[in-house]
Protein backbone atom coordinates (compact mmCIF):
# COMPACT_ATOMS: atom_id res chain seq x y z
CA UNK A 1 0.00 0.00 0.00
CA UNK A 2 1.63 3.36 -0.89
CA UNK A 3 1.19 6.34 1.61
CA UNK A 4 -0.36 9.88 0.34
CA UNK A 5 3.45 11.33 0.26
CA UNK A 6 4.44 8.69 -1.79
CA UNK A 7 1.76 9.46 -4.26
CA UNK A 8 2.33 13.30 -4.38
CA UNK A 9 5.63 12.58 -5.08
CA UNK A 10 4.86 10.54 -7.86
CA UNK A 11 2.44 13.09 -9.37
CA UNK A 12 4.88 15.78 -9.19
CA UNK A 13 7.80 13.69 -10.55
CA UNK A 14 4.98 12.81 -13.32
CA UNK A 15 4.15 16.27 -14.12
CA UNK A 16 8.03 17.87 -14.12
CA UNK A 17 8.35 14.97 -17.28
CA UNK A 18 5.47 16.35 -18.86
CA UNK A 19 6.63 19.61 -18.61
CA UNK A 20 10.19 18.99 -19.63
CA UNK A 21 8.62 17.05 -22.87
CA UNK A 22 6.50 19.58 -23.81
CA UNK A 23 9.67 22.34 -22.87
CA UNK A 24 11.98 19.95 -25.16
CA UNK A 25 8.96 20.09 -28.08
CA UNK A 26 9.05 23.69 -28.07
CA UNK A 27 12.47 24.59 -28.68
CA UNK A 28 12.93 21.87 -31.59
CA UNK A 29 9.49 23.84 -33.07
CA UNK A 30 11.61 26.66 -33.54
CA UNK A 31 14.09 25.14 -34.78
CA UNK A 32 11.96 22.90 -37.63
CA UNK A 33 10.52 26.69 -38.61
CA UNK A 34 13.26 27.70 -39.57
CA UNK A 35 14.40 24.91 -41.48
CA UNK A 36 10.77 24.69 -43.31
CA UNK A 37 11.40 25.52 -47.08
CA UNK A 38 9.85 28.90 -48.08
CA UNK A 39 6.35 29.49 -48.74
CA UNK A 40 5.18 31.25 -52.51
CA UNK A 41 3.24 34.13 -50.68
CA UNK A 42 0.12 34.18 -52.82
CA UNK A 43 -1.17 38.04 -52.79
CA UNK A 44 -4.36 39.28 -53.22
CA UNK A 45 -4.91 42.37 -55.12
CA UNK A 46 -6.81 45.34 -54.27
CA UNK A 47 -7.08 48.25 -56.29
CA UNK A 48 -9.22 51.38 -55.52
CA UNK A 49 -9.04 54.86 -57.00
CA UNK A 50 -10.51 58.07 -55.50
CA UNK A 51 -10.50 60.82 -57.55
CA UNK A 52 -11.06 63.83 -55.76
CA UNK A 53 -11.31 67.05 -58.30
CA UNK A 54 -10.17 70.26 -56.25
CA UNK A 55 -11.89 73.53 -57.64
CA UNK A 56 -9.48 75.84 -58.54
CA UNK A 57 -9.91 79.35 -57.56
CA UNK A 58 -9.77 82.63 -60.27
CA UNK A 59 -7.24 84.49 -58.60
CA UNK A 60 -4.52 81.64 -57.99
CA UNK A 61 -5.03 80.77 -61.61
CA UNK A 62 -5.02 83.24 -64.47
CA UNK A 63 -4.99 79.79 -67.17
CA UNK A 64 -7.57 77.04 -66.92
CA UNK A 65 -6.16 74.24 -65.22
CA UNK A 66 -7.61 70.76 -63.31
CA UNK A 67 -6.29 68.72 -60.33
CA UNK A 68 -7.51 65.85 -58.89
CA UNK A 69 -5.87 63.31 -56.30
CA UNK A 70 -5.53 59.78 -57.13
CA UNK A 71 -4.99 57.06 -54.96
CA UNK A 72 -4.46 53.27 -55.49
CA UNK A 73 -3.71 50.86 -53.46
CA UNK A 74 -2.26 47.08 -54.70
CA UNK A 75 0.60 45.03 -54.45
CA UNK A 76 3.58 44.71 -56.40
CA UNK A 77 1.96 45.54 -59.74
CA UNK A 78 1.62 48.24 -62.20
CA UNK A 79 -1.08 50.37 -61.34
CA UNK A 80 -2.04 53.31 -63.78
CA UNK A 81 -3.16 56.55 -62.48
CA UNK A 82 -6.68 57.65 -63.02
CA UNK A 83 -5.65 58.21 -66.62
CA UNK A 84 -3.07 57.03 -68.41
CA UNK A 85 -0.67 59.47 -69.18
CA UNK A 86 0.04 59.57 -73.10
CA UNK A 87 2.64 60.00 -75.59
CA UNK A 88 1.32 62.36 -78.71
CA UNK A 89 2.07 64.56 -81.12
CA UNK A 90 2.57 68.48 -79.90
CA UNK B 1 0.31 52.26 -51.75
CA UNK B 2 0.70 55.50 -54.22
CA UNK B 3 -1.07 58.20 -53.67
CA UNK B 4 -0.98 60.99 -56.80
CA UNK B 5 -1.52 64.65 -57.26
CA UNK B 6 -3.08 64.97 -60.81
CA UNK B 7 -2.71 68.17 -62.54
CA UNK B 8 -2.95 69.95 -65.37
CA UNK B 9 -2.58 73.25 -67.60
CA UNK B 10 -1.88 74.63 -70.53
CA UNK B 11 1.64 76.09 -71.58
CA UNK B 12 3.83 76.07 -74.31
CA UNK B 13 0.86 75.39 -76.86
CA UNK B 14 0.29 72.43 -75.10
CA UNK B 15 -1.21 70.81 -72.20
CA UNK B 16 1.36 70.61 -69.26
CA UNK B 17 0.71 67.57 -66.89
CA UNK B 18 1.69 66.72 -63.63
CA UNK B 19 1.64 63.08 -61.81
CA UNK B 20 3.51 63.66 -58.27
CA UNK B 21 3.15 61.38 -55.58
CA UNK B 22 4.50 61.59 -51.47
CA UNK B 23 7.28 63.00 -50.70
CA UNK B 24 10.11 61.43 -49.42
CA UNK B 25 10.88 63.55 -46.39
CA UNK B 26 8.51 64.86 -44.19
CA UNK B 27 9.29 69.04 -44.67
CA UNK B 28 9.22 68.38 -48.37
CA UNK B 29 6.06 70.71 -50.26
CA UNK B 30 2.73 68.43 -50.49
CA UNK B 31 2.42 67.47 -54.19
CA UNK B 32 -0.01 69.79 -54.59
CA UNK B 33 2.00 72.98 -53.45
CA UNK B 34 5.31 71.34 -55.26
CA UNK B 35 2.79 71.19 -58.40
CA UNK B 36 1.73 74.89 -58.53
CA UNK B 37 5.33 75.19 -57.91
CA UNK B 38 6.32 73.28 -60.52
CA UNK B 39 3.84 75.09 -62.76
CA UNK B 40 5.40 78.27 -62.31
CA UNK B 41 8.49 77.11 -63.20
CA UNK B 42 7.39 75.95 -66.52
CA UNK B 43 5.37 78.87 -67.52
CA UNK B 44 8.37 81.55 -66.84
CA UNK B 45 10.29 78.17 -68.47
CA UNK B 46 7.88 79.27 -72.01
CA UNK B 47 8.14 82.54 -71.56
CA UNK B 48 11.68 83.27 -71.35
CA UNK B 49 12.40 80.48 -74.44
CA UNK B 50 9.37 81.28 -76.72
CA UNK B 51 10.53 82.37 -79.87
CA UNK B 52 7.17 84.15 -80.31
CA UNK B 53 7.59 86.11 -77.67
CA UNK B 54 9.02 89.70 -78.68
CA UNK B 55 9.97 90.01 -74.85
CA UNK B 56 11.79 86.59 -74.18
CA UNK B 57 15.76 85.79 -73.73
CA UNK B 58 15.87 83.82 -76.82
CA UNK B 59 13.89 86.50 -78.83
CA UNK B 60 16.45 88.86 -77.72
CA UNK B 61 19.19 86.06 -78.11
CA UNK B 62 17.88 86.10 -81.75
CA UNK B 63 17.98 90.06 -82.03
CA UNK B 64 21.67 90.73 -81.32
CA UNK B 65 23.66 92.00 -83.82
CA UNK B 66 26.79 91.10 -81.63
CA UNK B 67 28.25 87.78 -81.82
CA UNK B 68 28.76 87.20 -78.51
CA UNK B 69 25.51 87.84 -76.39
CA UNK B 70 24.95 87.75 -72.68
CA UNK B 71 23.11 84.57 -71.48
CA UNK B 72 21.02 83.30 -68.32
CA UNK B 73 21.93 79.97 -66.94
CA UNK B 74 18.37 78.87 -68.31
CA UNK B 75 18.78 80.05 -71.87
CA UNK B 76 22.84 78.79 -72.11
CA UNK B 77 21.02 75.32 -70.91
CA UNK B 78 18.76 75.54 -73.22
CA UNK B 79 20.88 76.32 -76.16
CA UNK B 80 23.10 73.43 -75.30
CA UNK B 81 20.69 71.02 -75.43
CA UNK B 82 19.91 72.17 -78.91
CA UNK B 83 23.40 71.50 -79.68
CA UNK B 84 23.63 67.80 -77.68
CA UNK B 85 19.88 66.84 -79.75
CA UNK B 86 22.48 68.61 -82.99
CA UNK B 87 24.98 65.99 -82.10
CA UNK B 88 22.86 63.52 -81.30
CA UNK B 89 20.73 63.36 -83.97
CA UNK B 90 23.92 63.93 -86.49
CA UNK B 91 22.80 67.20 -87.72
CA UNK B 92 19.34 65.87 -88.50
CA UNK B 93 17.82 67.53 -85.50
CA UNK B 94 19.02 71.08 -86.36
CA UNK B 95 18.37 73.96 -83.71
CA UNK B 96 19.56 76.93 -86.41
CA UNK B 97 16.62 76.45 -88.82
CA UNK B 98 14.52 79.37 -88.20
CA UNK B 99 14.55 81.01 -91.21
CA UNK B 100 13.91 78.33 -92.77
CA UNK B 101 10.36 77.64 -90.88
CA UNK B 102 9.50 81.02 -90.97
CA UNK B 103 9.82 81.33 -94.58
CA UNK B 104 7.36 78.52 -94.70
CA UNK B 105 4.56 80.02 -92.63
CA UNK B 106 6.13 78.92 -89.15
CA UNK B 107 7.02 82.48 -87.56
CA UNK B 108 4.26 82.88 -84.95
CA UNK B 109 2.85 80.37 -82.62
CA UNK B 110 0.29 77.90 -83.74
CA UNK B 111 -1.88 77.46 -80.61
CA UNK B 112 -4.98 76.92 -80.72
CA UNK B 113 -4.87 76.86 -84.87
CA UNK B 114 -7.19 73.70 -86.48
CA UNK B 115 -4.51 72.16 -88.66
CA UNK B 116 -5.59 71.03 -91.83
CA UNK B 117 -6.63 67.77 -92.72
CA UNK B 118 -3.03 65.32 -92.56
CA UNK B 119 -4.58 63.15 -95.21
CA UNK B 120 -4.81 66.10 -97.99
CA UNK B 121 -1.58 66.99 -97.28
CA UNK B 122 -0.35 63.10 -97.67
CA UNK B 123 -2.09 63.57 -100.84
CA UNK B 124 -0.48 66.10 -102.42
CA UNK B 125 3.21 66.04 -100.65
CA UNK B 126 6.22 65.25 -102.94
CA UNK B 127 8.01 61.91 -103.74
CA UNK B 128 9.02 60.40 -100.10
CA UNK B 129 12.70 60.70 -98.57
CA UNK B 130 15.22 60.09 -96.22
CA UNK B 131 16.05 63.82 -94.60
CA UNK B 132 19.61 64.59 -94.63
CA UNK B 133 22.07 67.35 -92.23
CA UNK B 134 22.87 70.02 -93.58
CA UNK B 135 26.05 70.39 -95.31
CA UNK B 136 26.91 73.84 -93.66
CA UNK B 137 25.89 73.29 -90.19
CA UNK B 138 25.46 76.68 -88.94
CA UNK B 139 24.80 74.65 -85.05
CA UNK B 140 28.63 73.92 -84.86
CA UNK B 141 29.50 76.97 -84.30
CA UNK B 142 27.68 78.08 -81.58
CA UNK B 143 29.65 78.30 -78.38
CA UNK B 144 27.82 77.99 -75.11
CA UNK B 145 30.41 79.89 -72.55
CA UNK B 146 29.39 79.32 -68.85
CA UNK B 147 32.39 81.31 -67.49
CA UNK B 148 31.47 84.24 -69.20
CA UNK B 149 27.85 83.82 -69.15
CA UNK B 150 27.21 84.08 -72.91
CA UNK B 151 26.45 82.09 -76.03
CA UNK B 152 28.28 83.36 -78.88
CA UNK B 153 27.19 82.32 -82.28
CA UNK B 154 27.62 83.89 -85.86
CA UNK B 155 25.90 87.10 -86.46
CA UNK B 156 22.80 86.51 -87.50
CA UNK B 157 22.71 82.62 -87.20
CA UNK B 158 19.09 82.39 -85.44
CA UNK B 159 18.51 80.01 -82.63
CA UNK B 160 15.19 77.90 -81.84
CA UNK B 161 14.82 75.54 -78.54
CA UNK B 162 11.30 74.60 -79.36
CA UNK B 163 12.71 71.72 -81.03
CA UNK B 164 13.70 70.19 -77.81
CA UNK B 165 12.21 72.69 -75.27
CA UNK B 166 9.46 70.24 -74.15
CA UNK B 167 11.99 67.54 -73.56
CA UNK B 168 14.27 69.60 -71.79
CA UNK B 169 11.63 71.56 -69.60
CA UNK B 170 9.85 68.01 -68.69
CA UNK B 171 13.40 66.73 -67.75
CA UNK B 172 14.18 69.74 -65.14
CA UNK B 173 10.84 69.32 -63.78
CA UNK B 174 11.58 65.49 -63.14
CA UNK B 175 14.94 66.71 -61.82
CA UNK B 176 12.81 69.16 -59.33
CA UNK B 177 10.59 66.12 -58.31
CA UNK B 178 13.41 63.85 -57.13
CA UNK B 179 12.35 64.38 -53.22
CA UNK B 180 8.42 62.83 -54.58
CA UNK B 181 8.18 58.62 -54.56
CA UNK B 182 6.96 58.71 -57.97
CA UNK B 183 6.42 61.17 -60.59
CA UNK B 184 5.39 61.68 -64.29
CA UNK B 185 5.55 64.96 -66.06
CA UNK B 186 3.82 65.51 -69.18
CA UNK B 187 4.92 68.46 -71.45
CA UNK B 188 2.67 67.94 -74.34
CA UNK B 189 3.41 64.76 -74.96
CA UNK B 190 6.94 64.46 -74.08
CA UNK B 191 7.58 63.04 -70.74
CA UNK B 192 9.78 62.37 -68.03
CA UNK B 193 9.33 59.94 -65.49
CA UNK B 194 11.19 58.68 -62.13
CA UNK B 195 11.18 57.93 -58.38
CA UNK B 196 11.53 55.02 -56.06
CA UNK B 197 7.90 54.39 -56.39
CA UNK B 198 7.84 54.48 -60.04
CA UNK B 199 10.37 51.08 -59.72
CA UNK B 200 7.85 49.06 -58.27
CA UNK B 201 4.89 50.72 -60.17
CA UNK B 202 6.21 51.71 -63.20
CA UNK B 203 3.93 53.84 -65.12
CA UNK B 204 1.92 53.01 -67.76
CA UNK B 205 1.99 55.28 -70.98
CA UNK B 206 -0.16 55.46 -73.71
CA UNK B 207 0.54 55.93 -77.62
CA UNK B 208 -1.83 57.72 -79.63
CA UNK B 209 -2.10 57.20 -83.17
CA UNK B 210 -1.79 60.18 -84.60
CA UNK B 211 -4.50 59.89 -87.71
CA UNK B 212 -7.26 58.22 -85.74
CA UNK B 213 -5.98 59.30 -81.83
CA UNK B 214 -6.38 55.88 -80.78
CA UNK B 215 -4.26 54.24 -78.29
CA UNK B 216 -1.66 51.80 -80.39
CA UNK B 217 0.37 50.73 -77.51
CA UNK B 218 0.49 50.78 -74.30
CA UNK B 219 4.25 51.58 -72.68
CA UNK B 220 5.58 50.34 -68.79
CA UNK B 221 8.08 52.74 -67.97
CA UNK B 222 9.97 52.98 -64.51
CA UNK B 223 12.29 55.61 -65.38
CA UNK B 224 13.62 58.29 -68.33
CA UNK B 225 11.72 59.35 -71.11
CA UNK B 226 9.26 58.80 -74.00
CA UNK B 227 8.22 61.33 -76.76
CA UNK B 228 6.45 61.41 -80.37
CA UNK B 229 6.80 63.48 -83.30
CA UNK B 230 4.36 63.52 -85.48
CA UNK B 231 3.18 65.42 -88.49
CA UNK B 232 -0.47 65.57 -87.13
CA UNK B 233 -0.94 68.09 -85.20
CA UNK B 234 1.50 71.37 -87.08
CA UNK B 235 0.20 71.37 -90.61
CA UNK B 236 -0.87 74.20 -92.12
CA UNK B 237 -2.09 75.27 -96.06
CA UNK B 238 0.67 77.65 -97.52
CA UNK B 239 -0.16 80.74 -99.52
CA UNK B 240 0.77 78.81 -102.89
CA UNK B 241 -1.73 76.12 -102.16
CA UNK B 242 0.38 73.59 -100.70
CA UNK B 243 0.99 72.33 -97.27
CA UNK B 244 3.63 72.36 -94.81
CA UNK B 245 4.80 71.32 -91.23
CA UNK B 246 7.27 72.35 -88.99
CA UNK B 247 9.81 69.09 -89.27
CA UNK B 248 12.05 70.51 -91.61
CA UNK B 249 14.60 68.83 -94.15
CA UNK B 250 17.38 70.62 -92.89
CA UNK B 251 19.44 69.94 -96.19
CA UNK B 252 16.38 71.63 -98.08
CA UNK B 253 14.74 73.57 -95.50
CA UNK B 254 11.37 72.44 -95.99
CA UNK B 255 9.12 69.96 -95.14
CA UNK B 256 10.17 66.35 -95.08
CA UNK B 257 8.13 64.21 -95.91
CA UNK B 258 9.76 60.84 -94.95
CA UNK B 259 6.67 58.10 -95.31
CA UNK B 260 6.06 58.63 -91.36
CA UNK B 261 3.27 60.63 -90.49
CA UNK B 262 4.43 59.85 -86.27
CA UNK B 263 7.33 58.06 -84.75
CA UNK B 264 7.93 57.67 -80.66
CA UNK B 265 11.03 57.00 -79.09
CA UNK B 266 11.71 55.89 -75.23
CA UNK B 267 14.86 57.46 -73.97
CA UNK B 268 17.24 57.72 -71.16
CA UNK B 269 15.63 61.23 -70.62
CA UNK B 270 13.16 62.62 -72.16
CA UNK B 271 15.16 65.14 -74.08
CA UNK B 272 17.03 62.15 -75.94
CA UNK B 273 13.38 60.20 -76.26
CA UNK B 274 12.46 63.45 -78.23
CA UNK B 275 15.69 63.85 -79.75
CA UNK B 276 15.05 60.36 -81.32
CA UNK B 277 11.51 60.68 -81.89
CA UNK B 278 12.10 63.68 -84.54
CA UNK B 279 15.26 61.81 -86.02
CA UNK B 280 13.11 58.84 -86.70
CA UNK B 281 10.66 60.81 -88.29
CA UNK B 282 12.75 62.81 -90.59
CA UNK B 283 15.00 59.83 -91.53
CA UNK B 284 11.51 57.45 -92.79
CA UNK B 285 10.97 54.39 -92.02
CA UNK B 286 14.42 52.31 -92.54
CA UNK B 287 16.68 54.74 -90.85
CA UNK B 288 13.95 54.97 -87.81
CA UNK B 289 14.28 51.07 -87.39
CA UNK B 290 17.94 51.59 -86.98
CA UNK B 291 17.43 55.25 -84.63
CA UNK B 292 14.57 53.34 -82.56
CA UNK B 293 16.43 49.93 -81.90
CA UNK B 294 18.20 50.90 -79.31
CA UNK B 295 15.65 52.07 -76.71
CA UNK B 296 12.36 50.67 -78.43
CA UNK B 297 9.74 52.93 -80.19
CA UNK B 298 6.91 52.76 -82.25
CA UNK B 299 6.42 54.30 -86.01
CA UNK B 300 3.32 55.22 -88.12
CA UNK B 301 3.85 55.00 -92.05
CA UNK B 302 1.57 57.95 -93.89
CA UNK B 303 -1.08 55.07 -94.89
CA UNK B 304 -0.96 54.32 -90.83
CA UNK B 305 0.34 51.33 -90.25
CA UNK B 306 2.40 50.83 -87.16
CA UNK B 307 5.36 49.18 -86.54
CA UNK B 308 6.95 48.65 -82.51
CA UNK B 309 10.52 48.60 -83.26
CA UNK B 310 12.64 46.77 -80.19
CA UNK B 311 11.33 45.03 -76.82
CA UNK B 312 9.30 48.08 -75.59
CA UNK B 313 7.90 46.54 -72.53
CA UNK B 314 11.45 45.20 -71.06
CA UNK B 315 11.56 46.74 -67.25
CA UNK B 316 13.26 50.12 -67.72
CA UNK B 317 15.23 51.25 -64.47
CA UNK B 318 17.67 50.40 -62.20
CA UNK B 319 14.94 48.69 -59.31
CA UNK B 320 12.79 46.88 -62.66
CA UNK B 321 12.80 43.98 -60.83
CA UNK B 322 11.30 44.04 -58.13
CA UNK B 323 8.27 44.94 -60.50
CA UNK B 324 8.37 41.70 -62.09
CA UNK B 325 5.85 39.06 -61.35
CA UNK B 326 7.65 36.01 -60.29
Amino acid sequence: MTDRPTIALFSLAGFLVVLALLGSQLGGGGRAASARPREVLVRRIYQTTVVERVPRSAAASPSTGSSTVTQSVSGSTSIPAAAAPVTRTS
Amino acid sequence: MSVEHDSTFHSMGSDIRLLIGRPLLRDALSPALAAERERAYVEDFAARLSRFREDSELTVLNREPRSRVPASMLLRTAVRAGMWAAERSGGLVDPTLVGELERIGYARSLDGCEPVPLSDALTSAPTRRPAKPRARAQWKRIVVEDDAGRVARPAGVMIDTGGTGKGLCADAVAHRLAGYTRFAVDCGGDLAVGGVGAQVEPYEIAVEHPLTGETIRTLRIAAGGVATSGLNVRVWRTPGGGFAHHLLDPATGLPAWTGLVGATALGSSALEAETLSKMALLLGPIGARRVLAEHGGVIVRDDGEVETIGALNEPRGWLTGLGRTA
